[in-house]
């Protein structure tokens, strides 16, 4: 079952849309809240329209690579050595979200839908369906994204308009109540994460059709913003700003409210499965970027089954925090600290190298 | 896939000699002898004890006379056309003809050019020929004096009138339908494409059973690429014999083992006919009414014949429903169970309080309950489909209603479960044959088991799992959820409605035609012709 | 031989699943109505109406409606805090677990909600199988009480008092209080919680006089922040619901001359206006309720235009006047159920909302209401009919 290795510009922009919001949807309404109270909803706004500028970056140096998939192209650009180390590094860095995907998927599984399943046993048949996925290759996740995705906007919209009798514009205001500062504040928590936009670096030479990937990028940035600033909103307007910032998960509480009348109710199953999807795709690109890159470096032809000892890895590092709050302190710590040194440090350096052999695209 | 650990190696099947009697080198041909009686001993001999097996002699009135053996396989051919064609011609005559009078330089071609009365004459010069040529309903003439025999295809066998497929009965539409010979299929399918750029290629498959096949495409239109991979796949196959084209089917579609079928088939010349004419590619087998249609793609699964010849509201409605109704077949006894054990919360509270008082006595568990009760129903559907006909209906009715209520009243099932079964039933009869079948009613049960050991969240998995191996095959190297993923934009309005036939300018891109355009932009082009443009015609002439 | 081995091990791994969550449906305790009392010796009293399964099935069968026995009962349980009293001793004494999640209606008791209302708060907060639809009530005296009275029609207590709530709100005398709404009120700065109250009421039914009981909606009770400050009755509940509120219903009373008009209001557009300079605060309410006229009571001369713009005017008159003792009586609470303060705070920025402090100025807020009533179509018919 060998699939091509070239993903349509669409299906790049359905598999960014599905990795940069996967690390904080369900939670970003809580964090904003907290920092901007009832304007959180524009740090959100703002926040992914620098965000744009974060996944450009890693565009731009993609676009400027010798042409060939990732790992040859740094070799080429910055010699045998530094290009496999930065391979390294780079999957170094992807690796480390994988477990924290995990505990994350877990924990709000365990929290929304089921208490009672052991995080291991859901970890699990989550690795599992990864591995399909990623023996099958690239195209198949991009497939899959595609597949999927049209069940992903249903449910998004439902969440959204089921939230709408709740909703009372009055909650939101004032804007601007505390001033600008707490806003820009606020999109510290939503811009590093566009960081993790850095996949395209390695999507990008794979690409069938390079000129698109601007147009990608953009629409992807944009879908990307309309997710955040909706469930913000939604979130905000239903509920308010205290009790947003109270609630861990304020996107199940908003799917806990969707209700027909007396007859469909508590839909949050549902609305998680659908979740599911989004993390399990972006988890499994990550591990198959990774098992890429550590199979160039360690020039192996096989990435499956380096990906099946990613896999084997990251299952026990997922137990690692103790509990729930620590898993937050990840989420808004260390993932971001990656984010931004991976999403923006590493092009910002590559950028240079780019231009220095005139090489042009 | 190569797992990362070694494999132990099959045996090799070196000790099998080849059955095969024609495949021999072209310099190890044995050719005919001159003297006829020999050839004819010779061919008694290869033939061996063979009760239909016939042997003539003649002789020609001709002067001189000529003595002609005449070998035939009295099953195979046309007795009829065997008189007319080769005796009468042969032996009556007003006058006499001298064999200097007929033109032709050989004697074979004296004879066979001239004397028979038939279209299909051929000059053989090798015993492997003649021998493969008897077994095809060809009659043998081993002329003396002549090393070339000649060949007259006076083939004919058993066959069954032109009948409306069972399976694919259309309501509106033709009721013609394939049948086990392969010439009236192919008469089927030209008389639905009149144009020079129809190609049939035939091949033989099989060592035994020799069948005829042909593969069929438009040229001009057909992806060359695709066409040779036809070619390719069929043209290495070497099998004892292929009774049927779904065993050709299996033995080159790309992943025979899947649960979904990759390669559609249908018994119905229009709907081959229209395929053809997308681009696709069709294959005909002898003694076969079925015919395969390459490259196939998921939604392709869920038309039917009758969608092109049904009103375009109707049919929108009919396809969205069969896609809807194959999802229920599959997943809706899955979601009972994880609904009702694991997230009690998504009921509505009167139906949830009525599912808990009418399972209250029930003594199973839901997952046993269900699954226990589908395969009863699997059970039944089986035997209903071996009895004969009035049987098989009372069957039927019996297992499933009489059984169903019987259950319910002995409280060994609830009446809500018995519901949500019977929906699923009827929900996979919608959705056409080679789904259901393969993939819907297997799939069913791992499904089930998912759902009831991990809710929704298994079942997530098991949606995901399904559809990553979907998007990861291929259909003759085309991937098979095309054109949904990899999307073909302007093609998703005939995934879910049939596109209008006057819009339907283009072909299938994802097949990737030679020609894509089908029609003018705009076909109804009589519209804006008319002199009323309210659409009213004028017909009191003033 | 190893591919087997793998699709062996995939087939096991699903077996892992399940035993944790899976819960049979037959095997769940589903509580309809549940009452929380404070005890004297502090502890709390949660009362229950539990679902008895296999009575629905019985009744089903018979439709008898002599009945013995009810397919619910009543059942009371101890302890330190709501989710001890109800997980231990419930669970323990009656063999299967209680199940929240068609919950119908929480009824808090006088004495619980008047400290404790926090603590409920909390574990409405948490408890993870509460659906959205929970409605709250108070209850005036004790929760117990009210939980015993049997309810007439329907089977379930729970529906009956859901749908007691849902026909009152209607016609405009109590506030609906679901989780979320009650969440989100008590966490808004500048709201307070407004919850609707339970009490006996007296039925005449099959002709035994007014012997039964059975339950009413009477107005709501407000809070102040976490204190419980007073109750309302119900007319001066309707008047929150005409500045705030979405009366589907409502009816006005009118008086004309010896005749009583009933004016059905049916669409109402308001206007809330903060007007704030310096430190101090005026609310200007504007308000137009529009309706037709649903009956006129009595005999008395010819019906005409002017009638009908006369009605508009009293009606506007009442509503006024209900408006007003509302707003009277909050800032004599000094609780801004209403939602003013929500307003305020919305047309200016935080700091400047922390230097108002609104629950100390409130109280002494100017509000200035103006309504206008219309009466938009006279109904099916327009005169009164006369003998001959």
């Amino acid at each position: 079952m060998r699939t091509l290795e070239k993903i349509d510009p669409g299906q790049l922009m359905l598999l960014v849309m599905f990795t940069v919001p996967s690390t904080i949807q369900l939670t970003l309404p809580r964090m904003l809240a907290k920092v901007a109270q009832e304007s959180g909803w524009m740090s959100a706004l703002l926040g992914s329209v620098l965000g744009f500028f974060v996944l450009a970056l890693s565009a731009l140096v993609a676009l400027r690579l010798p042409p060939g998939p990732l790992p040859t192209a740094l070799e080429a650009l910055l010699g045998k050595f530094w290009g496999k180390a930065v391979c390294l590094f780079l999957a170094v860095c992807l690796f480390s979200y994988i477990p924290l995907m995990h505990r994350i998927f877990g924990t709000a599984i365990n929290v929304g839908m089921m208490p009672f399943t052991p995080l291991s046993v859901l970890l699990i048949i989550f690795s599992i369906n990864i591995f399909l996925l990623v023996y099958l290759g690239l195209e198949t996740i991009a497939r899959s994204a595609q597949a999927f995705f049209p069940v992903l906007l249903l449910f998004f919209l439902f969440v959204v308009i089921g939230a709408l009798p709740l909703m009372s514009l009055q909650r939101l205001k004032p804007f601007f109540g505390n001033g600008l500062w707490p806003i820009i504040q606020g999109t510290s928590l939503v811009t590093p994460y566009f960081g993790e936009g850095v996949i395209v670096l390695a999507l990008i030479p794979s690409l069938s059709d390079q000129k698109k990937a601007w147009r990608s990028i953009g629409l992807a940035s944009f879908f990307i913003g309309l997710v955040f600033t909706g469930v913000t909103v939604a979130s905000l307007a239903a509920f308010g700003a205290t009790w947003t910032a109270s609630v861990p998960y304020p996107v199940l509480r908003l799917a806990r409210n969707v209700a027909i009348g007396r007859f469909i109710h508590r839909f949050e199953p549902f609305f998680m499965a659908v979740w599911y999807i989004s993390v399990y795709i972006k988890t499994s690109l990550l591990v198959f970027l990774t098992g890429k890159l550590l199979a160039a470096v360690f020039n192996q032809e096989n990435y499956r089954l380096l990906c099946a000892i990613i896999l084997i890895l990251a299952f026990p590092l997922a137990f690692l925090p103790p509990d729930q709050l620590s898993v937050f302190h990840l989420q808004f710590g260390f993932a971001k600290v990656v984010s931004i040194v991976v999403g923006v440090v590493l092009p910002l350096v590559l950028l240079p190298f780019t231009f220095k052999g005139g090489v042009q695209k | 896939m190569r797992l990362p650990f070694p494999r132990r190696r099959k045996k090799q099947l070196e000790d099998f000699s080849p059955l095969d009697l024609s495949q021999q080198n072209a310099q190890q041909r044995v050719k005919l002898k001159t003297s006829a009686k020999a050839n004819a001993e010779r061919l008694q001999e290869l033939v061996g004890k063979n009760a239909d097996f016939h042997l003539r002699e003649l002789v020609i009135p001709t002067s001189p006379q000529v003595v002609a053996q005449i070998c035939f396989i009295e099953t195979l051919t046309d007795s009829n056309l065997f008189d007319r064609q080769i005796l009468r011609p042969l032996l009556e005559r007003e006058k006499q003809l001298t064999l200097k009078e007929l033109p032709g330089d050989t004697l074979s071609k004296k004879i066979g050019s001239n004397l028979i009365h038939s279209a299909k004459v051929r000059e053989l010069k090798y015993e492997d020929e003649v021998l493969s040529n008897i077994f095809y309903g060809g009659v043998i003439i081993f002329l003396e004096g002549s090393e070339i025999a000649l060949a007259v295809g006076l083939k004919r066998v058993p066959e069954r009138g032109i009948t409306e497929p069972q399976d694919e009965a259309a309501r509106r539409g033709p009721h013609q339908g394939f049948t086990e010979c392969l010439s009236s299929n192919m008469a089927l399918v030209r008389m639905r494409l009149k144009t020079g750029k129809l190609r049939f290629e035939s091949f033989r498959v099989g060592r035994l059973s020799k069948t005829d096949g042909a593969v069929v495409y438009i040229e001009g239109i057909a992806n060359p690429a695709l066409v040779e991979e036809a070619r390719r796949r069929i043209r290495s196959l070497d099998v004892d014999m292929v009774e049927d084209n779904s065993i050709l089917e299996m033995l080159i579609q790309d992943h025979p083992k899947m649960v979904f079928p990759t390669t559609f088939y249908t018994e119905r010349p229009d709907l081959a006919a229209s395929s053809l004419a997308e681009g696709r590619i069709a294959i005909l087998l002898e003694n076969s009414p079925t015919c395969l249609i390459v490259p196939a793609n998921f939604y392709d699964f869920f038309k039917t014949a009758e969608d092109n010849y049904l009103r375009w509201p109707f049919t929108a409605f009919l396809r969205v429903a069969r896609i809807l109704a194959g999802l229920i077949a599959l997943w809706a006894p899955a979601i009972y169970i994880a609904i009702t054990t694991f997230h009690h919360e998504m009921l509505p509270t009167p139906l949830a309080l009525s599912i808990a008082a009418a399972r209250e006595n029930v003594p199973f568990p839901a997952f046993l309950e269900v699954f226990s009760m589908e395969l009863v129903l699997e059970l039944v559907f089986e035997a209903g489909v071996r009895l004969p006909s009035p049987v098989g209906q009372t069957i039927g009715i019996v297992g499933a209603v009489v059984l169903g209520q019987a259950a319910v009243s002995a409280q060994l099932v609830s009446p809500i479960l018995v519901i949500v079964v019977a929906i699923s039933a009827i929900a996979s009869f919608m959705v056409p044959l080679y789904v259901r079948e393969q993939g819907v009613r297997l799939l069913r049960f791992p499904v089930m088991i998912l759902g009831a050991t991990m809710g929704l969240y298994g079942i997530m998995a098991g949606m995901a799992a399904i559809v990553a191996v979907q998007c990861a095959i291929t259909s003759f190297g085309q991937p098979y959820m095309t054109p949904l993923a990899p999307l073909w934009p302007g093609t998703l309005q005939d995934l879910l409605f049939r596109s209008s036939h006057w819009q339907a300018d283009a072909r299938p891109g994802w097949l990737r035609t030679v020609d894509r355009r089908r029609q003018a932009e705009i076909v109804r082009d009589w519209e804006k012709d008319g002199a009323n443009p309210d659409g009213e015609v004028d017909l009191s002439g003033e | 031989m190893r591919k087997s081995l793998l699709w062996l091990l995939l087939a096991v791994v699903p077996l892992l699943g399940g035993c944790w969550d899976a819960i049979e449906i037959e095997n769940l305790k589903f509580i309809m109505v549940m009452g929380i009392d404070r005890e004297p010796s502090g502890r709390v009293l949660v009362s229950l109406h539990a679902v008895n399964v296999e009575q629905l099935n019985v009744s089903t069968e018979s439709s008898s409606s002599s009945g013995g026995e009810l397919p619910y009962y009543l059942t009371t349980v101890r302890g330190r805090s709501l989710y001890e009293a109800f997980h231990n001793y419930f669970t323990r004494k009656h063999g299967r677990r209680g199940h929240f999640s068609h919950l119908q209606a929480i009824i808090l008791g006088e004495e619980f909600a008047k400290d404790s209302l926090p603590e409920c708060i909390d574990w409405l907060n948490r408890e993870r199988e509460l659906s959205v639809e929970t409605e709250i009530f108070l209850a005036r005296g004790r929760a117990y009480d009210l939980m015993k009275v049997k309810p007439i029609q329907e089977r379930v207590s729970g529906s009956f008092i859901e749908g007691l709530e849902t026909e009152t709100a209607n016609i405009g005398f109590v506030p609906t209080a679901t989780v979320p709404i009650l969440l989100t009120a008590f966490t808004t700065p500048g709201r307070e919680a407004i919850i609707p109250f339970l009490e006996k009421g007296k039925l005449d039914l099959l002709g035994q006089g007014e012997k039964n009981e059975t339950l009413q909606l009477g107005g709501a009770g407000v809070f102040r922040g976490s204190k419980f400050c007073g109750w309302l009755t119900p007319n001066e509940t309707r008047g929150y619901l005409w500045i705030t509120g979405k009366p589907r219903d409502p009816l006005v009373i009118v008086g004309m001359d010896e005749r009583k008009v009933a004016f059905d209001v049916q669409e109402i557009k308001r206007k809330i206006k903060p007007h704030i300079s310096g430190n101090k605060v005026r609310i200007s309410v504007e308000m137009e309720a529009r309706g037709e006229v649903a009956e006129i009571f009595g005999r008395g001369p010819h019906v005409d235009e002017a009638f009908f713009k006369e009605v508009g005017k009293r009606a506007a008159d009442e509503i006024k006047q209900e408006i007003k003792n509302t707003i009277a009586l909050a800032q004599r609470l000094g609780s801004d159920f209403i939602g003013f303060g929500e307003i305020v705070r919305g047309s200016t920025n935080n700091k400047k909302w922390k230097e108002l402090d609104w629950r100390t100025q409130f109280p002494q807020v100017p509000v200035e209401v103006k309504v206008k009533g219309l009466v938009r179509r006279s109904g099916v018919a327009v005169e009164q009919l006369k003998a001959w």
